[in-house]
């Protein structure tokens, strides 16, 4: 059979995915690390999980949101690493797609965007892949490797796009704007208005209608780039390596990830389960492969011979 | 006793034929229950195979990686171990 590396060979983009405590994350790590150091291509690893073990393994004093170069003298490529930063990378999302300078500063100071950017899981799915579809277009890197949240949170990671995109789109965010706009709008959505006052308090419904309503003037912008997010998952260059341990938990876990992955039609290159034994260990009388490095477990099949 | 075992070159250079002898069996003992996980491994493996994804293992675990020269003998075990499909497809030992 073929190596992960045959398979992935034309890979650009290499989403690891799979439970939590499985060793994800070095294995992603890992992946860019055998890249970079046999072949001349430029690879990024970028995590979403702050594993303080990966960035003292890598001899870096930290991973965040800028991207670090790890130091390989001897390899054929380059390797950086960068964490996710939400905050930061929201920030910069809204800079970049606002249609001024005062509309930036107004969303970046409104109470509800802080709120939402920082606390809500599904922002960091959204702004995850928004940065990598970032790093994709800038051209520096020849391969990126992404370690993804968990897997229950992963199918959100990979749906954030569309549901971004559906979000703009949606008659919720025309209730929640009509308050700010004033006129006809505002009028027919009194009703819903009258209600989440009495439930949110009239501060809140302001915030989250100036909000939504300065949003909104970046709508085209940010579907467009929604739809860009999500059609890069489906191209034939980005891989998708499911990672698990044999354990009854993760593995189904993982199981059913794959079957999501499969559903949506992308592309599954391999399971990288973790933790396993060597197979020779499970052949009868210890037969080994005759590729098995020879050793202890080699002798063993003789000893247990000699003995029948 | 002087058994295969202890003649393996993983042991000829450890201490004297006692000190190998004692090792030899702790080490038998221990096949034994390693190989029965193993087996039990194979059959989830085989299991998991059902799904026709090619399957790469490794045999990765806590405390093991530690520095950039483990993480490059992992990565290149993760990437270049032959992916096992099938239960008499042994060939995902590392070569």
């Amino acid at each position: 059979m073929s190596s992960l590396r045959e398979r992935a060979q034309d890979a650009r983009i290499i989403i690891t995915c799979g439970p939590g405590g499985i060793g994800k994350t070095t294995s992603a790590a890992a992946i860019g690390l055998s890249l970079a150091t046999t072949t001349a291509q430029r690879v990024l690893v970028l995590t979403v999980d702050p594993a303080r073990r990966l960035a003292t393994a890598l001899n870096l004093e930290g991973i965040g949101n800028e991207i670090s170069s790890v130091d390989l003298p001897d390899a054929l490529g380059t390797l950086s690493v960068a964490m996710l930063d939400t905050k930061a990378s929201w920030d910069a999302l809204i800079r970049r797609h606002a249609d001024s300078e005062a509309n930036a500063e107004a969303i970046l100071s409104n109470t509800l965007y802080r709120n939402i950017t920082e606390r809500f899981i599904q922002s960091h799915d959204y702004i995850a892949m928004e940065r990598l579809y970032e790093l994709v277009e800038t051209g520096e890197f020849d391969v990126i490797v992404v370690d993804t949240p968990p897997t229950r949170n992963a199918l959100d990671f990979l749906d954030a796009p569309s549901r971004m995109a559906d979000f703009f789109s949606s008659r919720l965010l025309r209730w929640l704007i009509a308050p700010a706009r004033g006129g006809v709008a505002a009028l027919a959505a009194k009703p819903f208005t009258m209600v989440a006052d009495r439930i949110l308090g009239g501060a809140f419904i302001g915030d989250m209608s100036e909000f939504f309503m300065l949003l909104a003037t970046m709508y085209e912008g940010f579907v467009e780039r929604a739809r860009a997010v999500e059609a890069l998952l489906t191209l034939p260059t980005t891989c998708f390596v499911v990672v698990s341990t044999l354990e009854a938990t993760p593995l189904t876990e993982a199981q059913f990830f794959c079957e999501e992955l499969t559903k949506r039609h992308l592309q599954l290159v391999g399971w990288l389960v973790n933790r396993v034994l060597p197979l020779s260990l499970a052949a009868s009388s210890f037969e080994l492969d005759e590729r098995a490095p020879r050793g202890i477990t080699g002798t063993a099949k003789h000893r247990r011979r000699g003995d029948a | 006793m002087s058994g295969p075992l202890e003649e393996s070159p993983a042991l000829q250079n450890i201490g004297d034929a006692a000190t190998r002898e004692r090792i030899s069996s702790i080490l038998e003992v221990n096949l034994e229950a390693w190989s029965t996980v193993a087996r039990r491994e194979r059959r989830a493996l085989d299991q998991l195979a059902t799904g026709g994804v090619p399957i790469t293992t490794v045999a990765s675990r806590d405390g093991l990686v530690n520095d950039v020269a483990d993480l490059v003998i992992l990565g290149q075990l993760i990437m270049d171990t032959p992916s096992v499909l099938k239960s008499n497809d042994v060939s995902a030992t590392p070569s």
